[in-house]
C-alpha cells in the first residue's frame, strides 16, 4: 500500500505506485524540474492540476472531489529552510510537534534530540543556532510528530559542506531507528547514493523510472549512472574482518568483496558503493596486483556515453556493477556482450550500517 | 466626588472600552487589509484612514447628524435602549472607535502582512488546524503589533477632543472627559486647575509612549516582524 499518486503540475505528470512502507525513496532529478512542487502536492500545501490523485493506504488525500488539508494528512515535512518557530526555544519547538503527534510510534522530544545530537541546544533560542543546527532541530521536530509519511525537500541544500556531511551521517544512522516511509527530494547524487533504498528518477522529458537503488544505479542507460561520481550500489552482509581494517562483504551467495570503512559486526547488513570509474576490465586474471577485489564477470551490455567513453554492465551470478571505460579499451580488448572477463575494483566503500542486524 | 477625578475615571473608562472594541474590530479588519486582493480594499483603507487627515470636527459633525434622535440610526438606538444616542457615553465610545481606528489597524496590518507564511505551512504539516495556528503562531508572533495597536488606540482616545466636543457635549460623569474638563477650566479662567490637568496629560502620554518604545526595543520575540 503506502503512497499512490498521480501528480499533475505544469508539464509534469508523475505517477507514484506504492511507495514502500519502510525506507527512503529518493525523488531524484535535475533542479528546476518541479520536484519540490510534487512534494508540496503530496503534502497538500499545493493542489496540483485537475486530475491529480493522492492516496495513502486506504485514505484519499486528493482526487477531483476530495481534498484533505495538510494538517489532517499525518505527514511530516522537512523544508529546505528549517522554518522553526522563532518565539519558542529548541525543545519547545520539538514539543510543539510532539504534543500534536499523529501516532505513538515516534520518539519522545528528548529521544529526538538525542538522535539528532542537539541535546545540548535544548534551551537555546532558535535564532541563535547555525544553519546546520536549525535543520537538525527541524528534522528532530518532524520525527517527534510521528508522521505516517515523512517528506524531505532537499533538507541539506542550504548548508555548507561540513554541516551537510554531518547531517548526512546522522540520517544514515536514523535509517535504522525510524520505521516510516520517507520521500527525499534531492538533486545531489551523493545524498541519493548514501540514503536511498528506492529511487524515483525524473528527467527533463518527463520520463520516470522507479526501482531499488541497486537496480537503478547499475543500469547504464539511466542518468543516475551517467553523472560525475556515479557509483554502483550493492547490498550484502559483513562476513569477515582482517587485521588490516578491511571487512569482507558477501553479496548474494558467493560474491565476496573487501571493503574499507567503519568496522561493523559480522552479519550486519551493509551496502557497498563502487564508483563506476574505479572498475577496470581485464580479459585474463590479473596476478601480482595491488587490487584486492577481482571478480570473474560477464559483459552484459555496453552503453556508449559519447565518442570516447562507455559504461559496461558486468554481472556475476549474484549481482551487477558498472565500469566506465574508454571506447579505445573496448576496441583493443574486443569486448562484446556475453564475454567472460575480470573486473578489477579499486576502492570499495562500505556505505551504511543500514537495515536490521539479525 | 471631585469633578477632576470624575473626568479622569470617565476618560480611563472610555479609553479602556474603546481599546477593547478597537482590538476586536481592528484585528479581523487588519487581517483582511493585509491579505485580501479585493478591489474594495483600497477604498476601505482610505475610509479607515480618514480620521488621520480630516479635522475631528468634520467627523464629529457627521456623527452628530447620524446620532440625532431624528435620524434612522438614532431612532433605532432609541428603540433598542430607550435612551438618546447623541450626547451619551455610548456615542463617545462609537466616536472614539472610529476616530482611533487607524491607530489600531495600521500596526496590526503591518504585523500581519509581515507574518511569515512559511511558518504557517510548517505548522500545518505538524497537524495544526486553523484555530491552532491563529492561537499558537499568529498571536504570539503578532504580540508586538497588538501591544502597539492597543497602546496607540488607548492613548489616542485619551487625547481626543474635537469629536467629543461635537457629539458628547460636556456632561460631568457622562461625557465630560479630561480634554473637555481642561477646555472648561481655561474657558472659566481656572488656570491653576488647567495646569494640573494639562501637565498630568503630558506626563501620562510620555510614560505610555516611553513604555511602548522600550517594549519594542526589548521584545526579542517580535524583533523579526516589524
Amino acid at each position: 500500500m503506502g503512497l499512490t499518486a498521480d501528480l499533475r503540475w505544469g508539464n509534469l505528470c508523475v505517477e507514484i505506485n506504492n511507495i514502500e512502507n519502510d525506507g527512503i525513496t529518493a525523488l531524484f532529478g535535475p533542479s528546476g524540474i518541479g520536484k519540490t512542487s510534487l512534494l508540496r502536492i503530496i503534502a497538500g500545501l499545493d493542489r496540483g492540476q485537475q486530475g491529480t490523485l493522492v492516496k495513502y493506504d486506504e485514505s484519499v488525500w486528493q482526487s477531483d472531489d476530495v481534498f484533505v488539508p495538510p494538517h489532517l494528512r499525518g505527514i511530516g515535512y522537512v523544508f529546505q529552510d528549517a522554518r522553526l518557530l522563532p518565539h519558542l526555544t529548541v525543545i519547545e519547538n520539538i514539543e510543539f510537534a510532539w504534543k500534536r503527534r499523529f501516532g505513538d510510534n515516534g520518539p519522545s522530544p528528548d529521544k529526538a534530540c538525542e538522535l539528532l545530537q542537539i541535546g545540548q541546544l535544548q534551551q537555546r533560542s532558535v535564532q541563535s543556532l547555525s544553519g546546520g543546527e536549525q535543520q537538525r532541530v527541524a528534522i528532530a521536530r518532524s520525527l517527534a510528530s510521528a508522521p505516517r509519511l515523512l517528506l524531505m525537500d532537499e533538507p541539506l541544500a542550504a548548508l555548507d559542506a561540513t554541516a551537510r556531511d554531518h547531517i548526512l551521517s546522522l540520517l544514515e544512522s536514523l535509517h535504522r531507528e525510524i520505521h516510516i516511509p520517507v520521500i527525499y527530494v534531492s538533486h545531489q547524487l551523493e545524498e541519493v547514493v548514501r540514503l536511498a533504498d528506492h529511487v524515483l528518477l525524473l528527467d527533463h522529458n518527463g520520463e520516470q523510472t522507479h526501482g531499488p537503488i541497486e537496480n537503478l544505479s547499475t543500469d547504464p542507460t539511466l542518468p543516475l549512472a551517467q553523472l560525475q561520481g556515479s557509483a554502483s550500489i550493492l547490498s550484502g552482509t559483513v562476513c569477515e574482518h582482517d587485521e588490516f581494517h578491511l571487512s569482507q562483504v558477501l553479496v548474494g551467495k558467493s560474491t565476496r568483496l573487501w571493503a574499507s570503512g567503519r568496522r561493523l559486526d559480522i552479519g550486519q547488513a551493509v551496502r557497498l558503493r563502487i564508483p563506476v570509474s574505479a572498475v577496470s576490465i581485464a580479459t585474463t586474471a590479473p596476478e601480482h596486483s595491488s587490487i584486492l577485489n577481482v571478480l570473474p564477470v560477464q559483459v552484459e551490455l555496453i552503453h556508449p556515453l559519447d565518442d570516447a567513453r562507455a559504461l559496461v554492465r558486468l554481472t556475476t551470478s549474484d549481482t551487477a556493477l558498472l565500469a566506465a571505460i574508454t571506447q579505445r579499451s573496448i576496441y583493443e580488448l574486443g569486448l562484446e556482450p556475453g564475454q567472460h572477463v575480470y573486473a578489477q575494483i579499486k576502492g570499495v566503500a562500505l556505505l551504511t550500517d543500514y537495515g536490521d542486524s539479525p | 466626588m471631585n469633578p477632576d477625578l470624575t473626568a479622569i475615571i470617565l476618560t480611563l473608562k472610555l479609553a479602556t472600552i474603546t481599546t477593547v472594541i478597537l482590538i476586536l474590530v481592528g484585528t479581523p479588519l487588519a487581517w483582511w487589509l493585509a491579505h485580501s486582493q479585493h478591489r474594495l480594499r483600497s477604498v476601505a483603507e482610505a475610509f479607515i484612514a480618514l480620521p488621520l487627515v480630516l479635522p475631528p470636527t468634520v467627523i464629529g459633525f457627521y456623527l452628530l447628524i447620524v446620532f440625532a434622535p431624528s435620524s434612522l440610526p438614532g431612532q433605532w438606538w432609541q428603540g433598542l435602549t430607550g435612551t438618546q444616542l447623541a450626547f451619551s457615553f455610548s456615542a463617545l465610545v462609537i466616536g472614539s472607535v472610529i476616530y482611533s481606528l487607524p491607530f489600531a489597524v495600521q500596526p496590526l496590518k503591518n504585523t500581519f502582512a509581515q507574518l511569515p507564511h512559511n511558518l504557517l505551512e510548517a505548522a500545518a504539516t505538524m497537524g495544526c488546524n486553523r484555530w491552532d495556528r491563529i492561537r499558537n503562531i499568529i498571536f504570539p508572533l503578532s504580540k508586538r503589533g497588538f501591544i502597539t495597536a492597543a497602546t496607540l488606540g488607548f492613548a489616542h482616545t485619551v487625547g481626543e477632543f474635537g469629536i467629543v466636543l461635537m457629539i458628547g457635549g460636556n456632561i460631568p460623569g457622562e461625557t465630560q472627559v479630561l480634554s473637555i474638563a481642561l477646555y472648561d477650566k481655561v474657558e472659566t479662567l481656572d488656570y491653576s486647575g488647567a495646569h494640573w490637568l494639562a501637565a498630568g496629560l503630558v506626563i501620562f502620554s510620555l510614560i505610555v509612549l516611553s513604555a511602548l518604545y522600550a517594549s519594542q526595543r526589548n521584545t526579542r520575540e517580535g524583533s523579526l516582524w516589524g
